[in-house]
């Protein structure tokens, strides 16, 4: 197996206090590796989204270890996890969640810009990485110039631009039809595959868990079943 | 990043041009309704600094400021020379007369007679003719936008103004123009003649008393204040400094006057509605984009680089508000003035200064509460549909 990316053990998380406390992860145990694709699926509110958010450094856990990039995240400083976000992470969410003010090319670059990089040198970066996602000519456009399917496109574009080890998808297909979805994660996959990162996905969509390479069941915070998958389209 | 904050914000076109055009009404109404104010208090005291010279102004005790005056007998001015640390005391006759056009119209205007041999107190430039010639009988000097403005009136009922060797009747005595000069307009608007002291008794021969003011001068090395504490203690005249007459002049205009509150509350009415509207839509502006602030906060963008892209937007709306509306309040009030000079319009650069720190505090204000959001805004929001 290769290099741990994530590795869970018991992880906890309870929202609010006393009545109105719900126990969203109830000992969690969750390991994925670089260069493999995760999906989480499970019923609607058994924490599959509080499990991303934990992993991906946005949300504090109550209790268990949580290693991502070999970080113990509960032992960081809030700016310690922010940067460990800035460069060993890449985000994809269900509504794009581009700014439509920016350009595509700009959109694409804020990745880097974040890191430090020069406006110059980042959208030029940024127009490199619109290839791979067919998207190259659109670099000067709008997002809202844009369908659906490749706005999604932008985002992943966003996502890889600075080469994470790790990328989280939370529901990226469901704002999407069928086939753009399906065309979508075979992108992700693509991608992932060919920078060794790997991709975690939180989805409801059975219809794309042929390109997982594992799928964890969850269900009412805990993990029930994690089995593998051989993907329909190979890399 | 920087740059992309104000890609961002330009991004929005119609918030960006309304927080723009808010800010620049808020520095407009900041600038232009003071410098109309000082412009209008300068009309107070412009006959004292036309006068140019002399240190310290006596005049009658009953005399509250520059437009109340009180004539004096001929006979305080020689008391006044007599005192010590005066270098020289000089006349002055300021007044009222009854202009009559070649139209038949009559103007009422400002008499102002001066000493004939020293001619102190004249006019401090001169358009048309010599100062001297002022010694011409019946000679008068013009206010220069009077001769082209209120006196150019003809009997053929055309305007032509009035140029050097014309005559005017003042009460009903020939006076010949024998100059023109520019003068500081008064707050009445009335055009300033000038004449020679001893002339002023032609134009008005039933006058008992004509001494308005004496001007005096200090020796060298003595101190004003003393020397017209010392006058008023010999002679029982009131006798202040040439500063010390402005500000009496202008607390009279200021305190029985209601202009200070109107100006001050319509450059503070300006300056509400311009601020509630620029800062209320900067901040909308801000909340609009709180997910995307969100999303960069997720991507491992910092607190301090957002605040930073916050300021860098207000900075940036704050300075192009300002250099419009300042722009725009200094263009028209100086065309204004050209227009009609007595629209005076004086502009500081303090007042410059306070319209751009007005605008400037308006849009940091906004920032700061905008700042408040991002910073409380929690990246885990970011997977919330
Ligand atoms: N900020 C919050 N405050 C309180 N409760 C929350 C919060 N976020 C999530 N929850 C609750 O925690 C549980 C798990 O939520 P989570 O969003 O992780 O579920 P999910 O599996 O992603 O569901 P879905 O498929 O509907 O997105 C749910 O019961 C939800 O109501
Ligand atoms: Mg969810």
């Amino acid at each position: 197996m290769s290099a741990p990316i994530v590795s869970c053990r018991a992880l906890t998380k309870t929202y609010g206090q006393g009545d109105t406390a719900v126990q969203a992860l109830r000992g969690v145990d969750f390991d994925a590796a670089a260069g493999e694709v995760v999906m989480l699926v499970g019923p609607s509110g058994c924490g599959k989204t509080t499990l991303l958010s934990v992993i991906a450094g946005v949300l504090d856990c109550d209790g268990g270890a949580c290693q991502v990039l070999g970080h113990d995240l509960r032992g960081e400083s809030a700016a310690a996890k922010t940067r460990l976000r800035r460069h060993g992470i890449g985000f994809v969410f269900q509504s794009f969640n581009l700014v439509p003010t920016l350009s595509v090319a700009e959109n694409v670059a804020v990745p880097l810009l974040i890191q430090g990089e020069k406006r110059r040198l980042a959208l030029e970066r940024a127009r490199e990485a619109l290839v791979p996602v067919g998207l190259a000519d659109k670099a000067l456009a709008l997002p809202a110039q844009l369908s659906g399917g490749q706005q999604q496109r932008v985002a992943i574009a966003r996502a890889i631009v600075h080469q994470p080890p790790l990328i989280v998808c939370d529901e990226p297909t469901s704002a999407l039809d069928h086939r753009t979805g399906d065309q979508v994660v075979a992108l992700l996959r693509q991608l992932a595959q060919h920078h060794q990162c790997c991709l975690l996905v939180v989805t409801h969509d059975n219809r794309i868990f042929s390109y997982a390479d594992r799928i964890a069941e969850m269900d009412d915070g805990h993990i029930v079943a994690i089995r593998d998958a051989s993907p329909a389209i190979g890399s | 990043m920087l740059v992309m904050a104000l890609r961002m914000l330009m991004g929005d076109r119609a918030k960006y041009l309304g927080i723009v055009i808010a800010l620049a009404f808020t520095s407009f109404v900041m600038i232009q309704q003071p410098a109309t104010f000082l412009g209008i208090l300068r009309h107070t005291y412009g006959f004292i600094t036309d006068v140019g010279v002399g240190d310290v102004w006596v005049m009658d005790p009953k005399a509250r400021h520059l437009d109340d005056v009180k004539p004096m007998m001929d006979a305080e001015l020689q008391r006044v020379r007599g005192i010590d640390g005066v270098e020289w005391a000089m006349p002055l006759y300021k007044g009222g007369i009854r202009a009559r056009l070649d139209s038949g119209d009559f103007v009422q205007c400002q008499l102002v007679g001066i000493d004939e041999t020293t001619l102190i107190g004249g006019p401090g430039r001169m358009v048309l003719g010599k100062l001297a010639d002022l010694r011409q009988s019946d000679g008068i000097i013009v206010d220069a936008a009077a001769a082209q403005g209120q006196l150019a009136a003809r009997a053929d009922g055309s305007r032509r103004p009035l140029g050097l060797g014309e005559s005017i009747e003042l009460n009903e005595h020939r006076a010949q123009v024998v100059g023109t000069a520019t003068a500081s307009s008064n707050f009445q608007s009335m055009p300033t003649l000038y004449t020679t002291y001893a002339r002023v008794k032609t134009f008005l021969p039933s006058e008992r008393k004509l001494l308005s003011f004496v001007l005096v001068t200090v020796k060298p090395g003595e101190d004003a204040e003393k020397v017209a504490a010392e006058i008023s203690r010999r002679t029982g005249l009131a006798a202040y400094t040439t500063q010390g007459f402005i500000d009496r002049s202008l607390r009279h205009f200021l305190g029985n006057t209601g202009m200070i509150i109107n100006f001050a509350m319509s450059a503070g009415l300006g300056f509400l509605i311009g601020a509630f509207i620029a800062g209320q839509t900067f901040f909308n502006f801000t909340t609009d984009n709180l997910r995307h602030f969100g999303v960069m906060k997720a991507m491992g963008a910092g607190t301090a680089m957002l605040v930073r892209m916050i300021l860098v937007q207000a900075l940036y709306l704050g300075s192009m508000g300002f250099g419009l509306g300042a722009g725009a309040g200094a263009v028209m009030g100086f065309q204004l003035a050209n227009v009609d000079p007595h629209l005076v319009f004086r502009l500081p650069w303090q007042l410059i200064l306070g319209g751009g720190m007005a605008a400037l505090t308006v849009i940091i204000v906004a920032a700061l509460l905008a700042i408040r959001k991002v910073v409380r805004l929690e990246p885990a929001q970011v997977f919330k549909a």
